[in-house]
């Protein structure tokens, strides 16, 4: 027998795997790394101030907390479910543009739709100086609820969030089976029964899906109710860092917050599993009924109320604004902030996608429990507030910077001082944890779709695996990288709360620059940063929307 | 030595599990083989092993006296020219038809590479869907593409992994003869992957019939339907019914096989009834009818025996007969093929 290269490869050795594995458990334990240390600061010591806090004001925390979060959950499944069901079922003037316009609010980020109202809605604003004038009222005369309140930030919230809820159970309510609907009918039920005992039913798990990420944001949120005065989880771990100085008790109060977003991802996945029961095929999927008279102009009215409100009057109230002030906001200051914005954002993007691509491959070529379970540790963070985020990250990059600086004065005599507190480094680091899964699940989908035998088939015609990797996965899977880096971009650039605790002494972004111009009055100084952030806003959903037609094509 | 195709003792492994146990075969030059067994039964694992996208843990892998793999080495897919039509076609989506075909040949001039795949579209009766992509084409289509592509860089052995299950069953028998003869008329030596006997009766030269990772016979299909080694081989291949029988016994069945020959008269055994073993004949046995089955040019009828197993029988249209009345019926051969418990067969 000749020796020849065909017959010298030998087999790879195993000892690849285990790299890969190690590598993989690594980055998960990395990136869970700041809800490990929130966790275990229940286990630490309570400081005085921890009973002053559970005396005084937790009460009002977790009060706040849970009616803005039924608020939200009740707001958002009205809106939400409402317009799906239309959007899906039926059939009215303009559906097909509402159908899209409806996922507008998205853009918007919840802050922002605060500061907009509150200028529009106050004492001074448009419509209070309009119904003063048209009614000759003057202060005192009249009624006009307080759009700063517990109240105002439940709606806020719900006219950004329900997107969520509408998104995932449009699809839902648009896959039924048309023969489930129609063998209910046939049976005697009539299409308002139908509706409620076999539409709804069989679309509920993606329902509470939609709903279970809507409050994960409202818990997430501080900019809305921080502006509104409201006292919630996250304005008290804000309070207990900056104003107390208590880094110790903040954590343990992001452990409490903590343990209400386990409570919400568990139910998310739950009702994910079972989604996958209550999805038919698609092969007879429900026939749109044509909506008249009455009821279509109430359709089509009640959706373009939501889309205005939503994103049309806070999107025009800003513009508004912005023309007036421009002149003096769009300085050398704001072309630095877009410069600090866009530097973050890209970095952060770039590390997200880096790290899910790892993590993608791994879980791909070395199948295995372990790895299926790192991945979905390092997805974690889209659950985790941003404020929760960063206090894990002050405490342990804290403690590194106070022993390497104590090992430096004693080993060379010099003061390091802080070399990852309060530096960029930092500051992606906490992005990377929130926003990783983001970039992960878009990743991880478009693996899935490049079967393994498509590695086989070009392996099987000459390939190397180089080649492999250059002519077929790079141009598969294109789409999905640039996917995964507008989505974390826009995240990052989004993020308020992470970046107000972690970010470097002086050093300003659009959304920090927005909450401090809106936080001094200065809204419509607070216009020209805020529009920058929802016109970027629009680039994902302009993506989602695209997406949303060619998933639905056969039925819209 | 003419074996284009050698594989001895073969062995893979996932972990513990033994998927592929002590396998050998061989295929010559221009030949048709076919694995074929229940899903399951380490067909396709023996397969990827081949192609080299599994290593192997014992035996030898030998292709056009080449050894590509044994227990300590295995050399890479890419090298092995070896072509495969997947289950899947596994056409690359974001490629044209032609930039599918021209994929396995970087070595040519792109005017060869040209002529070439001019020359495969013609072969597979597609001369105008070059410029397509991949969902712009039809199944079957698709199939004969992904055969295109396997076979554009002359591979001394082409495997076809279950090639016809993704296809509807009209197009299945009609596609399966015609790609027979197109790897006839090319000399291709070639090896398929099915759980379907008839896909292995149309396509192959040679079938290897596997289960539970073993070979348990290989041989031409009219070998393994006349002549099945094993309970197993009896059972899989063709219609029909091992029954057991007890010589000691004296019941309807005992008279039924008065006619055979050669049968054993002291220990018990399984006999292979076909349906065309039997045929009915006003002086027969009559036996019970369970079911009546109507086939379009005949009747398929179940019968009982008088301890609960069950015949097939194939009978005219014109004897219309009710399930609870009996048929009468005698063996149409004498020679019977019989298995012992010890699991050796005989004639």
């Amino acid at each position: 027998m000749e020796i020849t290269p065909a017959t010298i490869g030998l087999q790879q050795p195993r000892a690849n795997g285990l790299i890969w594995r190690a590598g993989l458990v690594l980055t998960a334990l990395i990136v869970a790394l700041p809800v490990i240390v929130i966790g275990s600061s229940l286990f630490t010591p309570y400081s005085a101030t921890w009973g002053h806090i559970l005396d005084t004001v937790l009460v009002d925390y977790l009060l706040n907390s849970l009616i803005l979060m039924l608020g939200v959950g009740a707001g958002t499944l009205l809106l939400g479910v409402v317009t799906a069901w239309l959007c899906a079922t039926c059939d009215f003037a303009g559906r097909k543009v509402l159908g899209w316009a409806l996922l507008l609010p998205m853009a918007m980020p919840a802050y922002i739709i605060a500061y907009t109202y509150t200028g529009l809605l106050d004492f001074s604003g448009p419509v209070q100086s309009s119904l003063r004038s048209w009614f000759d009222w003057s202060y005192g005369d009249y009624v006009f609820p307080e759009i700063r309140s517990l109240g105002g930030a439940i709606c806020m919230l719900s006219l950004v969030l329900y997107p969520y809820v509408y998104l995932i159970s449009r699809v839902a309510f648009a896959n039924q089976s048309g023969a489930a609907l129609e063998a209910a009918r046939s049976l005697g039920a009539g299409r308002w029964t139908t509706f409620f005992r076999v539409a709804l039913p069989m679309a509920r798990p993606a329902i509470v899906a939609g709903l279970s990420l809507a409050l994960m944001e409202t818990l997430a949120d501080y900019g809305t109710v921080d502006y509104f005065g409201v006292s919630t989880f996250t304005t008290g771990i804000f309070r207990t860092w900056y104003g107390l100085g208590e880094l110790n008790t903040a954590a343990q109060l992001a452990a409490f917050l903590l343990l209400f977003v386990f409570v919400l991802m568990a139910v998310e996945r739950a009702s994910r599993r079972r989604m996958q029961f209550h999805t038919t095929s698609g092969r007879s999927s429900t026939k749109r009924s044509t909506l008249r008279g009455a009821n279509a102009m109430l359709a089509t009215g009640f959706c373009i109320l939501i889309v205005a409100l939503g994103f049309l009057v806070p999107a025009m109230q800003l513009l508004s604004w912005a023309t007036s002030s421009w002149r003096t906001a769009l300085d050398s200051q704001f072309l630095h902030l877009l410069l600090n914005s866009f530097t973050l954002a890209s970095i952060a993007s770039l590390v997200c996608l880096l790290l899910a691509l790892f993590l993608g491959y791994g879980k791909r070529r070395y199948p295995g429990a372990t790895q299926t379970g790192s991945v979905r540790v390092a997805a974690m963070g889209y659950a985790v507030p941003g404020t929760v985020i960063a206090v894990g990250v002050l405490i342990p990059f804290g403690a590194i910077d106070n022993r390497v600086d104590a090992l430096a004065q004693t080993l060379f005599g010099v003061s390091t001082g802080l070399l990852l507190s309060g530096t960029v480094a930092a500051l992606v680091f906490a992005y990377v944890v929130r926003f990783l899964s983001v970039s992960l699940q878009t990743v991880e989908s478009g693996l899935n779709r490049i079967k393994p035998s498509l590695d086989e088939a070009a392996r099987s015609l000459g390939s190397s695996n180089g080649r492999v990797l250059r002519d077929i996965h790079l141009p598969l899977l294109r789409g999905s990288l640039l996917t995964a880096l507008l989505l974390v971009f826009v995240d990052v650039l989004k993020e308020l709360p992470t970046t107000l605790i972690l970010r470097p002494f002086n050093f300003n972004t659009l959304a920090v620059r927005t909450y401090e111009l809106a936080s001094d009055e200065r809204l419509a100084d607070a216009a020209l940063p805020a529009l920058a952030i929802v016109i970027i806003g629009l680039l994902p959903v302009i993506l989602l929307m695209r997406n949303l037609d060619k998933g639905s094509a056969n039925n819209v | 030595m003419s074996d284009q195709l050698k594989l001895d003792m073969v062995q893979v492994h996932y972990g513990e599990l033994v998927a592929v146990h002590d396998v050998s075969l061989s295929l010559q030059r221009g030949e048709i083989g076919c694995l074929l067994g229940p899903s399951g039964c380490g067909k396709t694992s023996l397969l990827r092993a081949i192609a080299g996208f599994e290593p192997i843990a014992a035996g030898n892998i030998t292709v056009d006296d080449q050894l590509l793999a044994s227990e300590t080495f295995s050399t890479p897919a890419e090298y092995r020219k070896i072509g495969m039509v997947f289950q899947d076609f596994a056409l690359f989506p974001h490629l044209t038809i032609e930039a599918n075909i021209a994929f396995g040949l970087r070595h040519l001039t792109p005017l060869k590479q040209r002529d070439r795949i001019r020359e495969l579209l013609g072969l597979v009766g597609l001369p105008k869907v070059g410029g397509k992509f991949p969902h712009e084409i039809s199944g079957g289509q698709q199939q004969r593409i992904a055969l295109a592509r396997a076979l554009a860089p002359e591979p001394q052995l082409l495997l076809l992994d279950e090639p016809f299950s993704g296809l509807d069953e009209e197009l299945r028998t009609s596609l399966a003869a015609e790609i027979r003869q197109l790897l006839k008329a090319q000399g291709v030596t070639a090896l398929l992957v099915t759980h379907d006997q008839h896909e292995a009766f149309a396509m192959a030269d040679q079938i290897a019939l596997m289960n539970e990772g073993r070979l348990i016979q290989s041989g031409s299909g009219e070998i393994l339907y006349q002549s099945p080694a094993s309970p197993f081989a009896a059972g899989f291949i063709g219609e029909g019914s091992l029954i057991s029988v007890d010589p000691a016994a004296d019941n309807a069945l005992q008279l039924l096989l008065t006619g055979a020959t050669d049968l054993p008269t002291s220990t018990e055994f399984q006999v292979l009834l076909r349906p065309e073993h039997l045929v009915y004949d006003r002086s027969g046995i009559p036996l019970p009818i369970v079911q009546r089955h109507y086939r379009g040019s005949h009747y398929l009828y179940e019968l009982a025996l008088d301890d609960g197993q069950q015949l097939k029988c194939v009978v005219e249209l014109c004897i219309e007969l009710n399930p609870g009345a009996s048929l009468p019926v005698r063996l149409t051969t004498e020679q019977l093929i019989f298995f012992t418990s010890t699991g050796s067969p005989s004639h």
